[in-house]
């Protein structure tokens, strides 16, 4: 590393001093080309935008791991729920899975219909949630969802299945994640589609998709 | 003092100020670039912390999953030793049966043959088995004195039979210290899988020990009084139970052919299995082969004795009489009691008359029966009582004492009766009066949920995305289910003494002790041990279920209260009790992690609140 430093450090030099250089220099053109004056205008022109595209998609990428990470834990928890209620009651074990997951992905939600477009949804795989179930609020109103996000969780909510082997249970969860963050966004699914040879077309649904398990000795 | 700018000095500083910031172009990058690495670290930090919650709340979780269901596990496991300490009194008591039955029919049959008094005794050289020893003092007379022994089985038995009691309540104690240990067991494991599973706390009831007990109130989870005032009924479900139970076993002796089979007790009407008990003397069958007496010289309307059972390829069919006493009456006055004679003479017939049966009256030179001495004619035969036709050879007093065999169970005949079983019996009977009774499960075992809340801080990073105050809280709930090839089945139903066990391995009912009585339908079975899917018992195992079921919550608990204990202000010493985690000793103080602030936003009022939140 250090020998491949000293070779460019004297590469550098000899650009730098040497009389092919010097005649190089005093050969260019004087007045507004020569000047150095207002670069940093051009510097800022040309790098302003794709370092805010970059920050952009640092913070959309952030928000998207986050997705992932609630996503996740929506699956592990939902594969719990699962293993929980698999028992004959008045709820089956794919419905307390759905609902989990459901309840766990309500955080990411994006919760203003007007600007997303997205509507209050219905699962379509099973029973909808009982009333208040993805509502719910802590005594002084603080925590908790609203029901318009509630819903909407159902509408992005593309997957919840369950499968049973011996002595666990697995979640899988498709989860249609809004990007919310302009340019951010699409660049990230530009990307993606880049990298997957593709084009989506849509740049504001990232879907997600998790797998979570659950330990249940007492399946067999 | 500075004088303040005018507007005019104000717009020549800004353009001052701006020519300079216009021309100046240093570091110009480096706002940007420090405004996109602050996004990032943001970014960074912000995905880091959304991952430590996740990852400790998923962690919390499990902890108490492991921990409840650890918990439930050796609750399930108390009561499998128990069911098996259960199976264990069944088993004795088989025993016991087993030596009753066997050395009342040995001493009987034994004494049969103590009239021939053979001098000398049987010896090996005649390939018989000379019991009781050989040589010395015994030689010559040991049968004899063996059987001697025999007919007095109380003196024989006594101890043997009450060493077989004391092993009862051996079995019966150590099924109490069972229960007693487990609130000990279950606590320590709790504490134990919850620190392992990343817990600093954790909580759970103290009503353990309400539950595990057999103390007669609406806490308790057993009962001894089940069978308190119905000994039969006790000693049914006892037998029933061995009865049920299948035992690898030779089942073709030719073929040495082994298999499960059930093994039974035979039946008898003078021996009550089920009752464990005599019920009556015992006496021995003998079949009297002799054609005149089952035809009774061809004045009986029967032709062929309706004892089939006793026909052995061409031998005669043959019934037998009360007693095959000789007795003589007086051929003119049928109504008169009979005489039993007393025959000194050595007619080999028995009978001095040509016309008896040959086949049996002359036996030419094999000893003689008791009552094969002399007899004056055949007419004797007349004057006991045929039990099939029920034809009145005698009299009043003997069709009293020999009912039809339609109405019994067949064993009458006899020859001769043991006197001495009846002291026996009696010696029996006490000891049996006497058994332990087993611990039997109430509805309130059944019900309680194992329910525990576990707790360890929250982590943060920085003042920027700091710990949450509440620090992490998971609760879980798991409960004794029935072991079935298939999985773990729950309780989902009780009805009246019956509690259903339902899931994917099907249903299955137990009888438990209620206080409207017990459930006589299957035996207490809910006593006894089995293999999954056996039908011989139940083997209990465990299961998370939902907070919040109905059927997973004490009767006592129904409202929740425990829980909200736990996280509100009652923490301090509610139905529910904290512990640092770890393995807790009974003797361990309380340790109550800060969730005083989860109150005001975890308003537990009830069950209903409950399953909103947690599963």
């Amino acid at each position: 590393m250090r020998r491949a430093l000293a070779h460019f450090t004297e590469r550098f030099r000899e650009h730098l001093f040497s009389e092919a250089s010097a005649e190089a220099r005093a050969s260019e053109p004087e007045g507004l080309l020569r000047g150095e004056s207002g670069t940093a205008m051009v510097e800022f022109a040309l790098f302003f935008w794709p370092q805010l595209v970059l920050t952009l998609a640092i913070l959309q990428f952030a928000l998207l791991q986050y997705g992932y990470l609630i996503v996740q834990q929506a699956a592990d928890l939902g594969a719990r729920a699962a293993a929980v209620y698999d028992l004959p009651g008045s709820i089956s074990a794919d419905d307390a899975a759905r609902r989990m997951v459901a309840r766990q992905c309500a955080v990411l939600a994006p919760g203003v219909q007007e600007s997303t477009g997205i509507e209050a949804g219905t699962f379509s795989g099973g029973s909808t949630p009982a009333e208040g179930e993805l509502s719910w609020n802590s005594a002084d109103g603080k925590l908790g969802f609203t029901p318009a996000r509630g819903q909407q969780v159902y509408a992005l909510l593309k997957e919840a299945k369950t499968t049973r082997a011996a002595g666990e249970i697995t979640c899988d969860v498709t989860f249609e994640y809004v990007l919310q963050i302009p340019v951010g966004a699409q660049f990230l699914v530009g990307l993606n589609d880049i990298a997957r040879g593709r084009s989506s077309g849509d740049y504001t649904i990232w879907p997600i998709k998790r797998s979570g398990r659950s330990v249940a000795p007492w399946i067999r | 003092m500075r004088r303040k700018r005018t507007k005019f000095e104000w717009r020549v500083w800004l353009r001052a100020e701006g020519e300079r910031l216009y021309r100046d172009e240093e570091g110009a990058t480096l706002v940007f670039a420090a405004a996109t690495f602050f996004a990032l670290t943001v970014a960074i930090a912000f995905v880091n912390q959304v991952g430590l919650v996740s990852a400790d709340r998923l962690q919390i979780q499990g902890a108490a999953d492991s921990a409840a269901y650890s918990g439930a596990l050796v609750e399930a496991n108390s009561l499998n030793a128990i069911g098996q300490i259960n199976d264990g009194l069944a088993y004795v008591n088989y025993i016991a049966l087993r030596h009753l039955l066997d050395v009342t029919v040995y001493a009987v049959t034994l004494e049969q043959y103590t009239w021939t008094q053979r001098e000398p005794a049987a010896t090996g050289s005649n390939g018989f088995v000379i019991m009781g020893g050989s040589g010395g003092t015994y030689e010559g007379n040991a049968r004899i004195d063996y059987v001697k022994g025999l007919q007095d089985p109380v003196h024989e038995n006594k101890d043997y039979l009450n060493s077989l009691l004391q092993w009862s309540w051996d079995l019966h104690n150590a099924s109490r210290i069972v229960a007693g240990a487990t609130p000990v067991l279950v606590r320590s494991t709790v504490g134990e899988i919850a620190e392992l599973n990343g817990a600093t706390h954790v909580g759970f009831a103290n009503d353990l020990d309400k539950i595990w007990s057999a103390k007669d109130d609406d806490y308790a989870g057993f009962s001894e009084k089940a069978y308190a005032d119905a000994e039969d009924e006790f000693s049914q479900a006892l037998y029933q139970r061995y009865e049920k139970r299948k035992v690898r076993q030779i089942v073709n002796k030719v073929s040495n052919t082994v298999a499960s089979e059930t093994r039974t007790l035979p039946r008898a009407g003078w021996f009550s299995k089920e009752k464990g008990k005599l019920e009556r003397d015992y006496y021995q069958i003998r079949i009297c082969w002799r054609k005149d007496d089952w035809d009774h010289k061809g004045k009986t309307p029967h032709s062929e004795s309706p004892y089939s059972e006793f026909r052995v390829g061409a031998s005669p069919n043959g019934h037998w009489h009360k007693k095959h006493h000789h007795l003589a009456k007086n051929p003119s006055d049928p109504y008169a009691i009979p005489i039993k004679l007393e025959h000194a003479g050595q007619d080999p017939g028995g009978h001095g008359q040509p016309d008896d049966d040959p086949q049996v009256h002359s036996r030419g030179d094999l000893p003689l029966l008791p009552f094969e001495k002399a007899a004056p004619d055949w007419a004797h035969h007349r004057v006991e009582r045929c039990k099939v036709c029920d034809v009145n050879w005698s009299n009043q007093v003997l069709r009293s004492l020999s009912p039809r065999p339609s109405q019994g169970d067949g064993t009458y005949a006899e020859v001769g009766a043991s006197t001495s079983v009846g002291g026996f019996r009696a010696s029996v009977e006490k000891i049996y009066k006497n058994k332990p009774k087993p611990l039997v499960l109430k509805e309130g075992l059944l019900r309680s949920a194992l329910t525990v809340v576990t707790y360890r801080p929250a982590r943060g990073l920085t003042t920027l995305f700091p710990a949450s105050p509440w620090g992490m809280l998971a609760v879980a709930s798991a409960q004794v289910g029935v072991e079935t090839s298939q999985g773990v089945t729950l309780l989902t139903q009780l009805n009246n003494g019956q509690a259903t066990y339902t899931g994917r391995g099907g249903t299955s009912t137990i009888p438990y002790y209620s206080s409207s009585g017990r459930n006589e339908a299957d035996a207490n079975q809910n006593l006894f041990y089995d293999r999954p899917g056996g039908s011989e018992g139940i083997q209990f195992s465990a299961r998370l279920v939902p907070i919040g079921r109905e059927l997973s919550w004490h009767p006592k608990e129904v409202d929740g209260a425990g829980i909200r204990a736990l996280i509100g202000a009652d923490a301090r010493g509610g139905s529910y009790r904290w512990y640092a985690a770890g393995p807790i000793k009974p003797n361990d103080s309380l340790s109550i992690p800060p969730v005083d602030a989860l109150d005001q936003y975890f308003r537990v009022a009830s069950q209903e609140d409950l399953k909103k939140f947690w599963h």
